[in-house]
């Protein structure tokens, strides 16, 4: 166990857990009392606090308590108090910070000042996924912490390249941590801990996935991290919800462009246009504005090609091209382009986009 | 006095002998049929008096005993009243039983005394080629198919009084002429045709390498994209069957009653496409006689699924045994057949629900789970069966109206049949005739492929995540291209190719 839980937290998990005073009474408690954990001797405090509070108070079961604890930090998940040193500050800075954080792996990361949240549609494009793997890739291979919300699309290709370069990332879940949704990403989530990561919710374990819920956790994945990657995301979004929060508490938003006509860019382009967030064309981007220079840069080999190959380079040069076009513009038959182009896909070079578009992969 | 007559009976597709015995005896006026007959042959019983009555003989007002031997199998089928009616005719003195000895009777009597097409008298004459029978009286509708099997002598009857003058030698029928197959086969034309495809080069070419190596096809796309179209087209580029193959065919056919009898024998591979609310019987055969099911129906030829995961997940199950081994055992109460059903899998479906994924321009309506609902109906397990993931697009307005010139089918079909031919060469001495069907014994010994071809195989197992199962479809694949190409040897743009047809395992089934 990362977390030691003193007197003050255990009270304040006591407030949230036990009781049904509301967030704002809890919060006002907190910053009342002297002590926290005086709650835990009802007549301490009575003078201090209004009169139905009190009776809330009495709820509190200090066996019942030290049972929850023990029971949750038996599934190998820490609580973080907002009271507690392992707090992240920055999130303290957000519009109603989360009271209680239950988190598995480690601790450390939240409060890294090396966090950038990605974040984009669930339902991403090829060229979505493909920027994603990039940036993240890079940037984990940086030091960089990908914090993100392990939903489908975007999030998922997030967490995946951070994983796969064995780099640190963050997922908020918003559900309980033993009710991983989408219920595919529990393999991630278990790699993401095994890596050295971090799995964050600020809902009691078991809670299941809740609408509201998930709205609510970007305002954690915008406090602990020092900027958002906005790559993708269609005008009603998560993202944008995310950006918000994280204009309201003052962080860097980059966004990656996308064609005028992707719907699922619509979103991300309009936050350019409006000049909330600063454009960004490489990892390199944003590795500068956090202060580092890109270390570890791929070896640049030369590549040899053969003349077919050459062929059909120059005619994707800088462009989708559909696999019909290809064949008549190389002038090669069907059975070779077809070949070429999947030996050129297995070096990196071509990248196969749907509906049979060919185009050059991004390095 | 006692009359025994010959006649075959069917179990599956293979033949039986058969006795139908008629006794008329002193009593009173009657008429019982035995030995396990169904519910067709007890109702001959009135089929068979009037035609007797209106054939100007005469209906013996005394006790019918029929018996059908052997007397412990089962029998369907209105193919005996005209045996049964002959029987009854020598039993009762008006015409000569010994005349009858020799020859094999089927038909089926109408009231008139007229003889009726049957179900299954390709299977029965084979096999009575097979024990050595050789004088048969079918129905003249029937002589068509009899007309491909040689060295017996076939007479068609159109009537009952047809039939009893030619057997007391008072008419003269000419026997059924031996048709040759290939004539037919000359004949044949194809509707769909390549040339009538525009673009899509990924996809035909796709096309065809499963028709030349008999590989299973999956091709996904939007709709409207013409996925239907080219599944249609697929049959014009087949090879030709042989005779063999459309025997084996014309007998499930025949036994299921959907033969042509216009040509009596398929000279082209079957190509059906059960609509997805097709109920796993009827895919797999059954009922309670056990009969074929829509996979045996196309064996030799191709089965298109159209959409996919809109059949009942049952039924896609049901298809993993037959996709492996070939052939399907039907068991039922009254029955265990094994059918054959060899046929090339050519199954079609969208990306998603609303058929958008992927595609940048229109937007999908379907969730996340939606979408991996949808694609989960296809179990990896079948999937793995299908050898070929053939992405098909949407064809743009200007492609439709271009001039481009397209192969046509003919063209492509002889690259086809130049392969096929390799493959037969190759596998002269087994029972498999392409290359999808080889066993990991033929697989060792015909895909070798170079140290080079290994690393490459390695590095597409990474990067494109495939299953382990996909090692030996590629390969397979592999072995086709470079048969199309004519190449002994499996080469490394071969392997590259089969590989990239396994791509989207990745894409949609990762």
């Amino acid at each position: 166990m990362n977390n030691i839980l003193n007197d003050n937290d255990k009270a304040v998990i006591a407030l949230v857990i036990q009781t049904n005073i509301t967030y704002a009474k809890i919060k006002e408690i907190i910053e009342t009392l002297p002590d926290v954990s005086l709650i835990f001797s009802i007549d301490k405090v009575s003078g201090l606090i209004s009169k139905n509070l009190v009776s809330e108070i009495n709820k509190i079961d200090v066996e019942l308590l030290n049972n929850y604890i023990c029971n949750v930090n038996s599934m190998g998940i820490d609580i973080v108090t907002y009271l507690s040193d392992m707090y992240p500050d920055n999130l303290r800075e957000i519009h109603n910070p989360p009271l209680l954080l239950y988190t598995k792996g480690d601790l450390s990361l939240m409060s890294g000042s090396d966090n950038l949240a990605v974040v984009g549609t669930r339902r991403a494009t090829s060229y979505g996924e493909e920027v994603t793997n990039v940036f993240c890739k890079t940037l984990a291979k940086e030091g960089l912490c990908i914090v993100s919300g392990l939903a489908d699309g975007i999030d998922t290709f997030a967490h995946q390249s951070a994983v796969n370069v064995k780099g640190k990332t963050i997922a908020v879940l918003g559900s309980g941590i033993n009710n991983i949704y989408p219920a595919v990403n529990v393999g991630l989530a278990e790699k993401i801990i095994a890596t050295g990561g971090l799995v964050i919710s600020e809902y009691p374990p078991n809670e299941g996935p809740q609408a509201y819920h998930f709205p609510a956790r970007n305002r954690i994945i915008a406090g602990i991290s020092k900027g958002v990657l906005i790559i993708e995301a269609p005008l009603r979004s998560g993202a944008l919800i995310t950006k918000e929060y994280a204009l309201d508490c003052n962080r860097d938003i980059f966004v990656v462009p996308g064609r005028i006509t992707d719907i699922y860019s619509k979103g991300s382009n309009e936050v350019i246009k409006s000049c909330q967030g600063a454009i960004v064309l490489s990892p390199e981007d944003i590795l500068n504005s956090f202060g580092k220079t890109l270390n570890n840069r791929g070896k640049s080999v030369v590549m040899q090609f053969t003349l077919e190959e050459q062929l059909i380079i120059d005619v994707l040069n800088g462009k989708e091209v559909h696999f019909d076009a290809i064949i008549t513009q190389s002038g090669l038959t069907s059975a070779k382009v077809n070949s070429i182009l999947m030996k050129l896909e297995l070096k990196n070079i071509v990248k196969k986009m749907p509906g049979n578009m060919y185009t050059m992969a991004m390095n | 006095m006692l009359a025994i007559i010959h006649s075959l009976g069917l179990s599956g597709l293979d033949g039986y002998k058969m006795q139908i015995e008629v006794d008329i005896n002193q009593g009173l006026p009657g008429y019982d049929i035995v030995g396990l007959v169904g519910a067709s042959i007890k109702e001959s019983k009135e089929r068979i008096k009037s035609a007797i009555k209106n054939s100007k003989f005469q209906y013996p007002i005394l006790k019918i005993i029929v018996n059908m031997a052997p007397a412990d199998t089962k029998k369907e089928g209105p193919m005996y009243d005209l045996p049964i009616a002959l029987g009854i005719l020598c039993a009762s003195d008006q015409l000569d039983v010994n005349k009858t000895r020799e020859y094999v009777m089927l038909g089926e009597l109408g009231l008139n005394g007229s003889v009726n097409k049957v179900n299954g008298i390709l299977p029965m004459l084979i096999y009575a080629k097979q024990a050595g029978i050789k004088k048969f009286i079918i129905p003249k509708a029937n002589a068509k198919e009899a007309s491909f099997i040689d060295g017996m002598d076939i007479y068609p009857v159109s009537t009952l009084e047809e039939a009893v003058m030619f057997l007391k030698g008072e008419l003269d029928i000419p026997k059924v002429e031996v048709q040759s197959f290939k004539d037919l086969m000359n004949n044949t034309k194809v509707s769909n045709d390549f040339k009538y495809i525009k673009g899509q080069a990924k996809a035909k070419r796709a096309m065809e390498i499963a028709a030349a190596g008999g590989h299973n096809v999956l091709l996904i796309g939007p709709p409207g994209s013409g996925k239907t179209m080219m599944a249609k087209a697929f049959p014009s580029i087949l090879p030709d069957l042989t005779f063999e193959e459309a025997l084996e065919i014309s007998k499930i056919h025949s036994i299921a009653g959907t033969l042509d009898s216009n040509t009596g024998i398929l000279t082209k591979r079957p190509f059906r496409s059960p609509h997805h609310t097709a109920t796993t019987i009827a895919l797999t055969g059954g009922g309670r006689t056990a009969k074929p099911g829509e996979i045996s129906l196309t064996h030799n030829g191709v089965l298109f699924l159209d959409e996919m995961p809109e059949y009942s997940r049952n039924s896609l199950e049901t298809l993993r045994q037959p996709l492996e081994d070939g052939v399907i055992t039907v068991s039922r109460l009254e029955a265990s057949i094994v059918y054959p059903a060899n046929f090339t899998l050519i199954a079609s479906m969208n990306p998603c629900p609303c058929g958008n994924y992927g595609s940048t321009t229109n937007e999908c309506k379907c969730t996340p789970q939606a979408i991996r609902k949808y694609l989960n109906k296809l179990s990896g397990p079948l999937m793995d069966r299908i050898d070929m993931h053939i992405e098909v697009d949407n064809v743009k307005y200007s492609d439709l109206q271009g001039e481009a010139n397209e192969e046509s089918s003919a063209s492509i079909k002889a690259r086809v049949d130049k392969a096929r031919e390799i493959q037969l060469q190759r596998f002269a001495d087994s029972d498999n005739y392409a290359n999808s069907k080889m066993n990991d014994r033929q697989i060792k010994k015909y895909c070798n492929i170079s140290e080079e071809s290994h690393f490459i195989l390695k590095v597409a197992f990474e990067k494109l995540n495939l299953s382990a199962r996909a090692y030996n479809r590629i390969l397979k694949v592999a072995r086709t291209i470079a048969d199309l190409e004519g190449s002994k040897d499996i080469q490394d743009e071969h392997i590259m190719e089969a590989i990239s047809y396994r791509s989207l395992d990745n894409k949609y089934w990762s």
